[in-house]
């Protein structure tokens, strides 16, 4: 053995880790070696260094106490992370809310009442009509359309014409007119078929309504409507159905011829054969008398309730482009209405939301609350 | 159930008594004195005490514990700053000379002892370390190489530098080995160390 294999053992050595042989042979070594037997005992003497002593009291009280006063570290429960990813995440909800809220406002359901109006819509702008107008020869309608009542009226009995018109209108005080056009249309004795409406493009507003208005009443109601907003476009279409009408009535009327004969016979019919055959008749007359006195009713309803279609646009409360005398004052108070009327608009609408979410919000508080406190339990065992 | 303060301080002493000792003489041989021994084993302790919940068990306790310790000692002696050179011969692989040898081996314990004390505080931070866990301490290598944080590997060629730099300095101290010296002279020499 030389003394780098000595050195390397000398530990085992010590710890008594070495077999018999090895042991002898280091042994022999060692006592030959007097370097390898002052790193033994140097090694020897590092083992033993503490023995004997004892650790001071001092000491020994000294960290007992300490960790006594050592208060309770402050509670942290989530990562700063987390807390961050919350507080992003609830105002991500609530502009989100806030927004559906705001959309869903554009139903007929709520009531919107209009404060503004901009200074130079004196007379509403409606007087000067576009240039479009001319190619819609709106005149020669009206004129066409009262001649043509005129003429309904003498023909009453011969002609069956009905009218439909399709109007659109442009308004800056929408709910206002749409009061205007509903008023008008019970004055004039009209009821409405249907109605909707839709706002594809944010804040404004598309009303279309099919409106039943009494032929006789049309013309009136026609100028009346061009007197709520401006119009944009006007169409009228006229059918006549008085031959159809002629033809159905012929049909109606030998139906019933034969529904007479029909009874006739049925008085007279002997045989039960002859009453079944005679009844089975009578069901289907009876059911072609329905159907065609249907038609011809359909037929006088829309002679005698025009139909009249009419769109309803809302226009923005700010087109520059009409207003050419608005000063830039006016302009900019126009700008910081409208800005603060949205503001507030939107605040209501947050306020919506929270009062919807109200119920939801508090159940998640209280779910965290239960989580917090359950790795809080965790955390001290 | 919540662990109160208390609680905890009586499951930290548990832990902690039985491994009391080797706290001491570990701080009490890196430092070099009882003073700093104990100031920097106590705060090693306040430590452990406070991080004794993120103690997962993925090492033994005594080895987290060890490691609390050395840390603390160690960033103490590099405060300290002091200027050790490493001697170059030491890293070649020094050489006892046997005539030395025999003189050291021919001491009382006692000698010997307090000439390796000396010998332990005049060792680099880093020699010191492995010399006090491993030596005098008596941590097998794997645990002493987590203590410090070093792969094994390292571990033993710092040791067998360390082991020749502690022996190069013991054979070399002036008051063991300056026989027939006249007082003056010795209290010059030990100056001069």
């Amino acid at each position: 053995m030389n003394c780098e294999q000595c050195r390397a053992l000398l530990e085992r050595h010590l710890e008594g880790g070495l077999d018999q042989e090895a042991r002898a042979s280091l042994d022999a070594h060692l006592k030959a070696c007097p370097a390898c037997r002052f790193a033994s005992q140097v090694l020897q003497d590092a083992r033993q260094m503490d023995e004997g002593s004892e650790v001071p009291a001092s000491f020994s009280s000294a960290w007992r106490e300490r960790i006594t006063q050592e208060e309770e570290p402050p509670v942290k429960q989530f990562p700063r992370i987390t807390k961050w990813l919350a507080v992003a995440a609830a105002l991500v909800v609530m502009v989100g809310g806030t927004w559906l809220v705001s959309q869903n406002r554009q139903d007929p359901g709520y009531n919107r009442s209009r404060t503004a109006s901009s200074p130079s819509m004196d007379g509403m702008g409606y007087d000067s009509q576009p240039e479009a107008l001319a190619n819609y020869a709106a005149p020669q309608d009206m004129d066409t359309a009262s001649s043509r009542s005129g003429e309904a009226e003498i023909e009453k009995q011969a002609a069956k014409i009905i009218r439909t018109v399709r109007m659109e209108l442009s308004t800056r005080a929408f709910d206002e007119d749409v009061n205007a056009v509903l008023q008008a249309l019970d004055q004039a004795g009209g009821w409405v078929e249907s109605a909707s409406l839709s706002n594809a493009y944010s804040n404004l507003r598309v009303a279309y309504y099919t409106l039943r208005v009494p032929s006789s009443q049309l013309d009136q109601m026609i100028t009346t409507l061009r007197g709520v907003g401006r119009l944009v476009s006007f169409n009228e279409s006229s059918e006549d159905v008085s031959e159809h009408y002629a033809d159905t009535q012929n049909r109606l009327r030998t139906q019933q011829t034969k529904m007479e004969r029909l009874q006739a016979l049925l008085a007279k019919a002997e045989t039960v054969e002859d009453l079944i055959t005679v009844e089975y008749s009578i069901s289907d007359t009876q059911y072609e008398i329905d159907r065609l006195t249907g038609l011809l009713r359909g037929m006088d309803s829309k002679v005698d309730y025009s139909t009249l279609r009419l769109t309803l646009n809302e226009l923005s409360p700010i087109e520059t482009s009409q207003d050419k005398q608005e000063t830039l004052w006016d302009r900019v108070q126009n700008g910081v209405q409208a800005a603060f009327e949205g503001f507030v608009q939107l605040l209501a609408d947050l306020v919506v939301f929270l009062s919807i979410a109200l119920p939801y919000l508090l159940v998640l508080v209280l779910v965290i609350f239960i989580i917090r406190r359950v790795i809080k339990r965790r955390k001290n065992k | 159930m919540r662990e109160t303060q208390a609680d905890k301080a009586l499951r930290f002493e548990r832990l902690v008594a039985p491994l009391e000792r080797q706290v001491y003489f570990t701080c009490l041989q890196l430092m070099g004195n009882p003073q700093d021994a104990e100031d920097c084993a106590q705060e090693g302790l306040l430590k452990a005490f406070r991080k004794l919940d993120s103690f997962r068990g993925r090492s033994s306790f005594s080895t987290w514990l060890y490691t609390l310790v050395t840390r603390t000692c160690l960033d103490a002696l590099r405060a300290r700053r002091e200027q050790l050179s490493l001697d170059e011969l030491a890293e070649a692989g020094y050489q006892v000379p046997d005539d030395k040898a025999e003189v050291y081996l021919r001491l009382e314990a006692q000698e010997r002892k307090a000439a390796l004390r000396r010998a332990i505080q005049r060792l680099p931070a880093e020699f010191r370390a492995v010399v006090v866990l491993v030596d005098l301490q008596g941590l097998p290598y794997l645990q002493s190489a987590q203590v410090l944080g070093i792969p094994e590997g390292t571990l033993k060629s710092r040791l067998s530098r360390a082991r020749a730099q502690l022996y190069k300095i013991l054979l070399e101290d002036g008051e063991l080995f300056d026989e027939g010296k006249r007082p003056n002279d010795e209290r010059r020499d030990r100056h001069e160390l």
